[in-house]
């Protein structure tokens, strides 16, 4: 296949992402713009960091004066699993030059990996098709970012319209989107229950880290129990 | 368009973060081996920060948000992403005119 038509193909094979990305660039944008960042800022997020789950996350942290520590934690926390699905495309990625890694490995989200490792199942990942669904991503991710950046900027008060809720309401849609067995649910509780505990006994933004290691704790002890580990399928589409 | 210098730096920190993560798995970890315990590990982290961050704000504020929280969740057992953030909005919008 030429090098176009597999652009084309990657960029083809993730519409189906792309559509259910533009309301939540939209909601992205009006959120972002409702916290006090300004339209070119939100773009300028949208455009280098490109990461949903995250995104909402920073603004959702973004007040006065934004906690710096816990952002960079939370950054790097929450993008943790990239390091696994990078760790497993690499092994695919035998026809990238190291430049050609790098910059992909910009583009590298939940939905471009699940497509590329996909591809990579049934024939050789050439750098065409991986950067098509990179591309394409981006582009209506940013777009649509940024039109949500300039309507929010228009909307008045967040609360009237439930969005000072759609934080919550986000971050339950992605968690939904995390589930795999019993263990998913017992995570959850433990770093709910934590993080609900500390929020209330003290101070400040620790409950975020002391929920995140209770869960992270339970994962792993569990994980030491169980004789047959399988996990890892969770974000494949079939 | 205003583009605030403190706020470009943490947009930067943001960024590096993220590259950071993305690069390092392809780049240095493919050619290691984890062990189950690492494997569980890693791959609770962002269930185990997403609910630290969320589930103050979903279960401490009031029935409203945590009736309308459930009721998300309970979706998006079946729905897609966008489903359940439309009914998150639209519950705790009725459920607060209903409950307080």
């Amino acid at each position: 296949m030429s090098r176009r038509a597999d652009f084309a193909a990657g960029a083809f094979a993730i519409a189906p992402v792309l559509a259910a990305a533009i309301p939540i660039a939209l909601l992205f944008g009006t959120l972002s713009v409702a916290k006090g960042l300004s339209v070119a800022e939100t773009s300028l997020m949208s455009m280098t960091v490109f990461a949903g789950a995250l995104q909402f996350v920073a603004i959702d942290q973004w007040s006065n004066p934004v906690p710096i520590g816990l952002l960079a934690f939370t950054a790097l926390v929450v993008n943790i699993r990239h390091v696994l699905m990078g760790a497993s495309l690499g092994r695919s990625m035998g026809d990238f030059s190291s430049p050609q890694k790098y910059a992909g490995m910009f583009f590298l989200t939940d939905e471009s990996w699940a497509f590329a490792e996909q591809r990579a199942r049934k024939a050789s990942l050439t750098p065409a098709f991986y950067f098509g669904s990179g591309v394409a991503l981006w582009s209506v991710w940013n777009i649509a970012s940024l039109a949500g950046a300039v309507l929010g900027a228009g909307l008045g008060d967040p609360a009237a319209y439930g969005f000072d809720f759609a934080f919550s309401a986000v971050f339950i849609a992605i968690l939904t989107g995390f589930w795999s067995n019993w263990r998913t649910g017992a995570v959850l509780l433990a770093s709910g229950a934590v993080s609900a505990l500390v929020k209330l006994s003290v101070d400040g933004a620790w409950y975020i880290m002391a929920g995140a290691l209770a869960g992270i704790i339970v994962a792993a002890i569990l994980h030491a129990e169980d004789e047959n580990p399988r996990e890892t399928d969770r974000i494949m589409p079939s | 368009m205003t583009l605030d210098p403190y706020n470009m730096v943490l947009i930067g920190l943001v960024t590096l973060a993220t590259f950071a993560m993305r690069a390092i798995g392809a780049v240095v970890m493919a050619r290691l081996t984890l062990g189950p315990v690492a494997t569980a590990a890693f791959e609770a982290m962002p269930v185990a920060v997403l609910t630290a961050v969320a589930a103050p704000a979903v279960f401490l504020q009031g029935w409203p948000e945590a009736l309308a929280g459930c009721l998300a969740a309970l979706v998006g057992l079946r729905a897609p992403m966008f489903a359940v953030i439309v009914t998150g909005l639209l519950s705790v919008v009725a459920f607060r005119m209903f409950l307080s």
